[in-house]
């Protein structure tokens, strides 16, 4: 009975027999590994497409505007002719680092938000007041706000995002934290005299790191989303950096002759967020205990 | 001569009021209670569910502020120590829960949970702390390489063994054991129960015993106390109290406690049952 | 006398498909229910106890668990039913009450409600007439004021006025059987003493025998005719109540009686344990499911696994006159001797 296998970072508390069972529940989560599998093929493609482009996203061709999809553009060019499957791959690179940002953000200032509301009385009533203001408007109208005092620029895009999801992460931490505070083993660091700093960051935040990363991803689809639509409306990446939404918005007066100008970002936007969002669903089944089907 | 009392208790009352402000409804959870318990004694507090003898342990220690009364260890009162003050004073008396599942973080090794509660209150070296938390694995009888083992990895019996060495690591001189044994199989229950009564014949402690299982609470105390609606309704040695109750509601507890025999199960059934002439 | 068997269960056994593969939960549970008879099953969590329970009233979801054996109710095997018959007998021929009553009843409707529903998923009658039957049946089981009650919802009742609802419920279909899964764990004793004396009150009034299933042998003592032992899904010993504590046969059962602090016990000597702790169904002894906790096992038991043998009267004098036959499951019980059990105290591994 040796126990001395290091800690797994994705199942903290597991040892060797253990992990190969978490090994083959991953495995044997469809969701998962669709999921996983489309992120995996978008993020390669994002890498190594630059390579495969017969033109830069910048590099407009005048004679060759509006072409359809070909053996040498497979996605067609666009009113500038330029290489729509450039432009894409392109702006898959701002999409994900903004999404990703988002998610890296909001999971820190979330993950603090909702750890001192569910911990301090005062603090969650002044806090959740402010996160509930926040909630109340519709997220893009919000954003929109956001980028109107600050300015149209991308790394405004990921501050205006970021601000918006925060709320939705800190809610999800406080009430796990609320939960795992009514343990008994927290009682038990009280009455050894434990530190409030010492119950809240070192005993209860390990404990809600699960639905932290299940949101996460949750939050990383969503930002994907609305940055497409910000860009969309104009208020998100400033032109010409190409992204998603203002592909989009270049092709909307075009649909009817360039069908290929909005069907093939609009394509990869629902591939990328149904990977993500199926990636999330899987992950939740996998960490929530609600969901396990281990029996006795 | 009686020795000077460890831990005295003097009037401790605690009311919870209604959910809604402003609610008549006041709840009377601990009313009115005294005790004392010496050196190297275990105070058995007995009495069923709501009856406040897990509400008296909490507001000893002070996790639940009593609305008034003396708690006073080795002279000292609890309830009006400064929080600094009290925070050394929980090296002398520590708690034991009912619940081995959710009483251990289950994200940490068994290792961890005994050297963070080591860390809270002294301030050693890594090297000495861990030789600690290695002695006292041992003293409550595990191998070695228990210290890597995460709670999930162990029995509901192993887990309240380590949630005695937990407390015992500090050298308390009292433990409040919240129903230890409840949640345990009877096989598993004996194991702690006798590892308790060795640990105070070795170390000298004192035990707070709360339990509703009369039972058990036999066993191991030396003097209890029955609670009923807040109040303490009787106490004195264990063998007076189960021989020679005074308190109706002491005698009704000790008639429902099952036969441990079928033979005197009937016995006791006919003798309910046919009137007295 | 001969009273026919109104419950028995040949070869039970129940396995669950789980991530690290199938378990047998319950494996080779033979027993019998007389009429009027009570048949205690005891044994320490993870024995199995319960899942005999669920598999008699195949409670269980078959999408994960299967049985095979046989469990005949009036000669009729439950196990090869379809499950619409299943469904009218489950209520109607056999019904159970559960340990926690809180989540046995729905929290958001009244006990009325829930009383008259379970009494008209059986039998057709008009809702008067169900409300007069509820009301009786309350009466029956002890519940004060029950208009009162029948107005009230399971949160603003005490735990033991909820579990005589539940007893109330069950018996709304007057079953010939009422399985019991540890019905007084979550009370307090002096309520336990009362749920205890209602339930064999309604017995003797009307012939419905019982299956207890329980942890607790005091509770075996006032209440069972009858008791199995189980051990890691097996039956290890079984008995006539009085033969049980009087001459417990196999070891777990004599160690799991010395291990309980009794009210009238010695209280100087330290109590019995029984060292070690259960396997798991994942890996399931080859020899007896015992053998490693056990102080008198031999090379034989680790080796091969004993039957469920008979316990024959040439073979233990004490046994003269006890007109039902024990059964125990060990290589070497007639070798082992009386009254050690209490002395192997052994000191905590």
């Amino acid at each position: 009975m040796t126990s001395f296998a290091p800690r797994s970072p994705l199942f903290p508390g597991m040892t060797a027999d253990r992990r190969s069972l978490q090994l083959r529940r991953i495995r044997n989560n469809s969701q998962v590994m669709t999921g996983g599998s489309i992120l995996l093929l978008i993020l390669l493609i994002a890498l190594i497409g630059p390579l495969l482009t017969p033109s830069g996203p910048y590099e407009t061709d005048t004679p060759n505007r509006l072409l359809p999809p070909s053996t040498t553009n497979w996605f067609g060019t666009d009113n500038f002719g330029r290489d729509l499957f450039a432009r894409v791959v392109s702006g898959s690179h701002v999409s994900l680092m903004v999404g990703f940002s988002v998610a890296l953000i909001t999971s820190g200032l979330g993950l603090v938000i909702g750890l001192v509301a569910a911990y301090f009385k005062t603090a969650d009533r002044i806090l959740m007041r402010i996160l509930d203001g926040f909630m109340a408007f519709p997220a893009i109208l919000l954003a929109i706000a956001i980028m109107a005092a600050l300015g149209v620029q991308t790394e405004n895009v990921i501050v205006a995002l970021s601000l918006v999801f925060t709320p939705y992460v800190a809610r999800v931490v406080r009430s796990s934290a609320l939960v795992v505070k009514e343990q008994t083993y927290i009682e038990s660091l009280r009455a050894q005299g434990a530190s409030a700093y010492r119950v809240l960051w070192v005993n209860i935040a390990p404990n809600v790191l699960s639905p932290l990363l299940i949101q996460a991803t949750f939050i990383f689809a969503d930002s994907i989303i609305t940055e497409a639509a910000l860009s969309f409306l104009g208020a998100g990446v400033p032109p010409p950096e190409p992204s998603w939404g203002n592909i989009l918005f270049d092709g909307k007066t075009l649909i009817f002759s360039a069908w290929w100008m909005t069907v093939f970002p609009g394509l990869t936007i629902m591939l990328v967020v149904l990977g993500i969002n199926f990636l999330g669903d899987g992950l939740r089944d996998l960490l929530d205990p609600r969901h396990k089907s281990i029996r006795k | 001569m009686t020795p000077q009392p460890l831990l005295e208790v003097r009037n401790l009352s605690k009311s919870f009021h209604g959910r809604r402000s402003g609610d008549a409804k006041v709840m009377k959870a601990v009313d009115d209670v005294s005790f004392d318990i010496l050196p190297g004694e275990t105070f058995g507090l007995v009495g069923e569910s709501g009856c406040g003898k897990s509400t008296t342990g909490r507001a000893l220690l002070r996790l639940i502020e009593p609305d008034s009364g003396s708690v006073s260890f080795q002279g000292q009162d609890l309830l009006k120590m400064p929080r600094k003050q009290l925070h050394s004073t929980r090296r002398q008396i520590q708690m034991v829960f009912q619940d081995p599942y959710s009483s251990l973080n289950p994200h940490r090794r068994v290792g961890v949970i005994l050297d963070e509660a080591l860390k809270i209150q002294y301030r050693l070296p890594r090297k000495q702390r861990t030789e600690r938390v290695h002695r006292i694995l041992d003293r409550v009888g595990f191998a070695e390489d228990y210290y890597y083992r995460f709670p999930h990895e162990m029995s509901g019996g192993q887990r309240q063994r380590i949630g005695v060495a937990r407390a015992l690591i500090v050298g308390p001189q009292l433990i409040i054991c919240d129903e230890p044994v409840s949640a345990l199989d009877v096989s598993i229950q004996s194991q702690v129960l006798n590892m308790l009564h060795d640990l105070q014949v070795e170390l000298g402690l004192s035990y707070l015993f709360i339990s509703h299982d009369l039972s058990v609470v036999r066993h191991i105390s030396h003097r209890i106390a029955v609670m009923q609606k807040g109040r303490i309704v009787e106490q004195g040695p264990t063998d007076e109290i189960f021989s020679n109750p005074q308190h109706p509601y002491t005698r009704q507890l000790l008639d429902a406690i099952p036969a441990s025999h079928p033979r005197l199960a009937r016995e006791r059934r006919t003798a309910l049952t046919t009137p007295v002439s | 006398m001969t009273n026919p068997a109104l419950l028995t269960v040949t070869d039970l056994k129940t396995s669950f498909l789980t991530e690290r593969g199938p378990v047998t939960a319950v494996d080779g549970v033979p027993f019998t229910v007389r009429r009027g008879e009570t048949l205690g099953i005891v044994g320490e969590s993870g024995c199995g106890k319960s899942v005999t329970a669920d598999s008699i009233m195949r409670l269980l979801d078959e999408k994960d668990a299967s049985y095979s054996g046989s469990v005949e109710l009036n000669g009729r095997d439950l196990l090869s039913l379809p499950e619409t018959e299943m469904r009218r007998a489950r209520g109607s021929e056999l019904a159970m009450i559960a340990q926690d009553s809180m989540s046995s009843l729905n929290p958001v409707f009244t006990i009325g409600n829930q009383v008259i529903e379970a009494i008209t998923v059986h039998q057709k009658m008009s809702q008067k007439d169900a409300y007069r039957l509820a009301i009786s049946l309350l009466e029956r089981t002890g519940v004060p004021e029950p208009e009162h009650r029948m107005t009230q919802y399971p949160h603003e009742l005490s735990g033991g006025l909820r579990q005589r609802i539940l007893i109330a419920m069950a018996l709304s279909g007057n079953p010939k059987l009422l399985i019991a899964d540890e019905p007084t764990t979550a009370l307090d004793v002096t309520t336990q003493a009362q749920i205890l004396t209602l339930i064999r009150a309604l017995q003797s009034s009307s012939d419905m025998a019982s299956v207890l299933i329980t942890h607790d042998l005091g509770v075996v003592a006032e209440m069972c005719d009858r008791v199995i032992v189980m051990y890691l899904g097996q039956v290890v010993e079984e008995a006539d109540v009085d033969a049980l504590f009087d001459s417990p046969q196999h070891p777990y059962t004599r160690g799991l009686l010395a291990s309980i602090p009794e009210i009238d016990g010695d209280r100087s000597q330290p109590l019995n344990v029984i060292a070690g702790r259960v396997p798991t169904l994942h890996d399931v002894p080859t020899g007896c499911r015992f053998a490693e906790r056990c102080d008198f096992a031999t090379d034989k038991c680790r080796d091969s696994a004993p039957p469920l043998e008979d316990v024959t009267l040439e073979t233990v004098d004490m046994l003269a006159g006890d007109a039902t036959p024990r059964k125990v499951r060990c290589w070497n019980w007639r070798h082992i001797p009386m009254n050690t059990s209490a002395t192997t105290a052994k000191a905590i591994r």
